[in-house]
């Protein structure tokens, strides 16, 4: 099974089941849509800024805007540079999910986790597209670090935003509950340090202390 | 301030935001508190325009909207006012256009703001720009065709100003949320704005590309304001490489395809100006040539009638179909959007919907219907009423170019239907009878057509946004109107050069074998001329003669389509070899296409109770248990809650409603204000359904004054809310103590990714559901019953 149908079952809480034919084929037919889906709407965005530390939290550079909270502050830490990354796969997607809710709800929660594995998969891309550029030249990368991580405010998601200029550049708008809409998007923090002796702070799955979550890889 | 003429260049200004940031401006700080804070720099800006040639300075208020400005220190009135001031202090002669940009959220469905709210901002900003001295209402860089159909009506609601609006598109030549340019001209055109075009997100070359449709089919100016090239990111900055005399030479071929009024975005500078000023002083504005075209248009497509056939999908309609008169008294919105669906799917590029029914609301059902429609599928709406108060509520909220159905030759209903179709935009049917009924002799039905459109034309509407309808009389009273039906067409094309539609239904009522008869009736009006025939496209007589004329008429190139349709047997991607399964074995293994044909043949011997106690129940509760052991997944339950619904449909159809009706208990399911993730809460729908529970469900971002008026008017026990943020679980308490502050005696049970049992008692809510499963559970404990075996 390749990593990704595997991300989209583990995002369907699946238990290693034995997947009948009938389930199997929609999940494929499924992840097969939402790849081309993906690869019509998928569009993103990113900027550095260079940082600096105060007590209030980290600032970005050239902007009179803070990254909040204990977390966030650690994970940039070592870095001189954070690179801020908006992404999305775009509205039809998100269109493609409402309709089958009307028409097919097995089929619209598949393309849901389809679109949340997929979006993650974008912002791999954009990492490696970073690795190979400029930018991060001489320089290591954190992990993605995101709002609502920890104790980084969900409400940080309108500040980068803005930075990004998401609603023009790529479409994404944040709503008054600050949900990124369409809702297959994403916002992350990378920040880029020097030191490659320094071990960075963990992100992902393996730095969340919620045991029981029944998405965990 | 001096008058506008459109027939010589207009150049409007650069970029304010680039200027802002040579000025200091910092990145997320808010560009419209320099019109408080450092009035001398804005003024500065637009005068370094004027003096680079612009006629027209746009104020700082792009982003100037109370959704914008809620959390800042400034006053939308404070930032508007003062903007206006300071451009109309710079601008000495020339004009002033205040600058409206999108809100900064996306619309409904896919966000939670709606066309009001959103009508209601863009209105502010209007007033109090127009009552400090704005010349022109400039709004811009809208992605949603929406979002610019309210500011629009904003607009013209509250000034009298000229109304200029932009739309910014991509390269894949659509807007962000996917409207193409013929979309962007029909609908702004339709909604009377004096000049429209393309602003921002790509460079001058690259709008070239896009500008054909507009070239083509705009009649009014076409505005363009190119960024300076495509932006390219470089480590901390944004930046634009196109060079002022290179935008100026594209602008010039720009003009030279008949475009007058320019100006420039993001990163442009009064360099940018003084050249494109420059070019337009060696040329003269291009006259176009402008291709009429009749056209319905929903939000992202447009449909051309007269280029082919168009097939207008009639089934949603009352009129002897209980099945929709059911649906519109239970308001079962989910029901009529099915419809849609379905004809779409058959090929219909037309939906016509009809709410007309005595004993309900039919402003608010068609409302209701036409929002979610819109929603889910892309085929332009014909809006089919005999109220104008209804025509009206339903084109206002509608997201495209609708059709009305219809004006007739009757003065009075002219003099109400044409003023809706004119302010709207909307494409309008005209049926050929008047204040004597409808005329027998083709020759007198043109004659009304005549008039219908002379009249039409006094007010401002052109003849290629009326279709006229001939209207079919019924053979088996008035035999010999038939073929005058099929005679008027061919006369009015010819001498009045408009589109044609027809219902074909009505030709056989009261007789036999009605396919027969309209499939009939169908190719002789074809053949006559008829561009748009309203038909069941559900019908497979229909549709074969449709398919046939398409080749036989040379429109189906090399019968490719015709070909396909036979050959092309769509492809199952499910597994449905059952033949020896039971329907319980068919359900557990969620065979949603099998379940139901395994139901009308287990119906053949045994009763429909029966079927549901020893086949559908039974195979639930394993379902259900494997499930909660573990042995399946969440897609494997809901497929086969999906198959129960399929078989359940089935059963219905043989059970008195009594039984049904009486019985069942009501569950009221939302998705709390604020969120709009409610795939959970539509998987807890189907499986309450499976258990016979009657569901109302008030969809996504439910405002708790719509839940509590249903609360009291059905009559309802049990309420399921669902939030999964921890944002939106804020909204989901303060909607449980607006329902408890009214004491209604009612239950609510929760469910969502970030509650638990403690949290959920701590939000006053009277149960926690983990999932679905637990959600069926809490309800048949509720109700201290299990409801089939009940029944």
């Amino acid at each position: 099974m390749n990593k990704l149908k595997s991300e989209v079952l583990r995002y369907l809480a699946y238990k290693n089941q034995p997947l009948d034919e009938n389930i199997n084929n929609l999940i494929d037919s499924t992840l097969k849509e939402a790849i081309e889906l993906k690869n019509r709407g998928y569009k993103y965005t990113y900027r550095a800024f260079n940082i600096s530390f105060d007590k209030k939290g980290v600032l970005l550079e050239n902007s009179d805007i803070y990254l909040f909270g204990n977390d966030i502050y650690r994970h940039l830490n070592n870095s001189e540079k954070c690179i801020l990354i908006a992404a999305t796969l775009g509205i039809d997607f998100e269109r493609a999910i409402i309709y089958n809710s009307k028409i097919n709800i097995t089929k619209a929660l598949i393309l849901d986790a389809c679109g949340t594995a997929l979006i993650e998969g974008v912002l791999d891309e954009i990492e490696m597209e970073l690795l190979n550029s400029s930018i991060t030249k001489d320089l290591q990368l954190t992990g993605r670090y995101s709002p609502g991580y920890g104790d980084f405010p969900i409400e940080s998601q309108r500040d980068m935003a803005l930075l990004l200029n998401t609603e023009r550049c790529i479409g994404v708008t944040v709503s008054p509950s600050h949900i990124l809409i369409p809702r297959k998007s994403v916002t992350a923090v990378i920040g880029l340090y020097k030191d490659k002796a320094i071990s960075c702070f963990k992100t992902g799955c393996k730095s969340c202390n919620i045991s029981n979550c029944e998405y965990k890889e | 301030m001096s008058s506008i003429d459109y027939t010589d260049w207009l150049l409007f200004d650069g970029a304010m935001g680039t200027m802002l940031q040579k000025n200091g401006l910092k990145l997320g700080e808010l560009p419209e508190a320099y019109n408080i804070l450092y009035p001398e720099i804005i003024e500065k800006i637009h005068r370094e325009y004027i003096e680079a040639g612009s006629n027209i300075i746009t104020t700082n208020t792009f982003g100037a909207n109370s959704y914008k400005l809620k959390n800042s220190n400034y006053t939308l009135k404070n930032i508007i006012s003062s903007a206006v001031k300071i451009a109309r202090r710079a601008a000495g002669g020339k004009l002033v256009a205040l600058g409206i940009g999108p809100i900064g959220q996306l619309m409904k469905p896919y966000g939670t703001l709606s066309f009001q709210e959103a009508y209601n901002i863009f209105s502010e900003e209007v007033k109090i720009g127009y009552a400090e001295g704005a010349d022109i209402i400039l709004i811009e860089t809208i992605s949603d065709i929406y979002e610019a159909k309210a500011a629009v009506l904003a607009a013209k609601e509250n000034s009298t100003l000229p109304i200029f609006c932009t739309m910014t598109l991509q390269e894949d030549g659509r807007t962000l949320t996917g409207t193409d340019p013929l979309t962007i001209v029909t609908v702004l055109q339709g909604l009377g704005v004096n000049v429209l075009g393309i602003n921002c997100s790509l460079g001058p070359k690259e709008i070239i590309p896009q500008l054909n449709d507009f070239i083509k089919y705009s009649k009014i100016p076409i505005m363009v304001q190119p960024n300076a090239g495509m932006p390219e990111i470089k480590d901390c900055s944004t930046i634009y490489k196109v060079t002022p005399s290179s935008f100026a030479a594209s602008i010039r071929s720009i003009a030279e395809m008949g475009v007058s009024i320019f100006g420039g975005c993001c990163g442009t500078t009064p360099e940018f100006i003084r050249e494109v000023k420059g070019v337009l002083n060696t040329i003269k504005p291009v006259a176009r040539k402008v291709e009429k075209i009749t056209t319905a248009a929903s939000g992202f497509k447009t449909e051309i009638i007269g280029k082919g056939i168009t097939v207008v999908g009639e089934r949603i309609n009352p009129t002897g179909k209980a099945t929709i008169m059911e649906a519109l008294r239970k308001e079962d919105i989910d029901y009529i959007a099915l419809e849609a669906i379905k004809q779409k799917e058959a090929g219909a590029s037309i939906i016509d919907v009809n709410a007309g029914m005595p004993d309900i609301n039919e402003k608010d059902i068609m409302v209701k219907i036409i929002t979610e429609i819109q929603a889910l599928i892309q085929t332009p709406l014909q809006i089919d009423s005999m109220e104008p108060e209804v025509i009206e509520a339903a084109v206002r909220i509608y997201n495209g170019k609708p059709i009305i159905n219809s004006v007739n030759g009757k003065r009075e209903a002219m003099e109400t239907i044409f003023p809706i179709a004119k302010k709207y935009g909307a494409l309008i049917i005209a049926l050929t009878l008047d204040e004597k009924g409808i005329p027998l002799k083709a020759e007198e039905r043109y004659e009304i057509a005549k008039k219908i459109i002379a009249t039409g034309e006094a007010y401002g509407i052109s003849r290629e946004d009326i279709i006229i309808d001939t209207l079919a009389l019924t053979a088996s009273a008035q035999q010999e109107a038939v073929k005058e039906t099929i005679k008027a067409i061919q006369l009015i094309k010819e001498k009045l050069g408009v589109k044609t539609t027809l219902g074909i239904s009505n030709v056989s009522y009261g007789l036999p074998n009605r396919e027969i008869l309209n499939s009939t009736f169908l190719k002789m009006a074809l053949t006559a001329g008829l561009d748009a025939p309203i038909v069941d496209p559900l019908c497979k007589e229909i549709s074969n003669a449709i398919k046939a004329f398409n080749v036989l008429w040379n429109y189906d190139k090399k019968a490719a389509a015709y070909i396909d349709s036979f050959n092309n047997k769509p492809v199952n991607t499910y597994v449905e070899d059952t033949k020896d399964q039971s329907l319980r074995e068919t359900i557990i293994k969620g065979l949603k296409g099998d379940a139901k044909k395994k139901t009308r043949e287990l119906l053949i011997t045994e009763g429909p109770m029966d079927i549901i106690d020893n086949h559908l129940i039974s195979a639930l509760e394993i379902v259900g248990y494997e499930y909660e052991k573990g042995k399946i997944f969440l897609p494997q339950l809901i497929q086969s809650a999906e198959a129960v619904n399929q078989a359940f449909s089935v059963i219905k159809q043989q059970l008195p409603e009594t039984l049904i009706k009486g019985k069942s208990n009501k569950i009221l399911l939302a998705t709390v204000k604020g969120d709009i993730h409610d795939i959970g809460k539509n998987i807890v729908k189907v499986l309450l359904e499976n258990y016979g529970f009657q569901v109302i469900d008030l969809g996504k971002d439910v405002d708790s004054e719509e839940i509590l008026r249903l609360v009291k008017s059905e009559d309802i026990e049990l309420i399921g809310l669902s939030a999964l943020m921890t944002t939106t679980v804020k909204s989901m308490e303060e909607t449980i103590i607006r329902l408890k502050e009214h004491n209604i005696n009612c239950r609510i049970m929760v469910g969502g990714a970030v509650l638990n049992e403690y949290y959920a008692k701590g939000i006053g809510a009277d149960y926690y559901a983990k999932d679905a499963r637990d959600g069926v559970k809490i309800a048949q404990k509720h109700f201290k019953l299990h409801p089939f075996h009940e029944l």
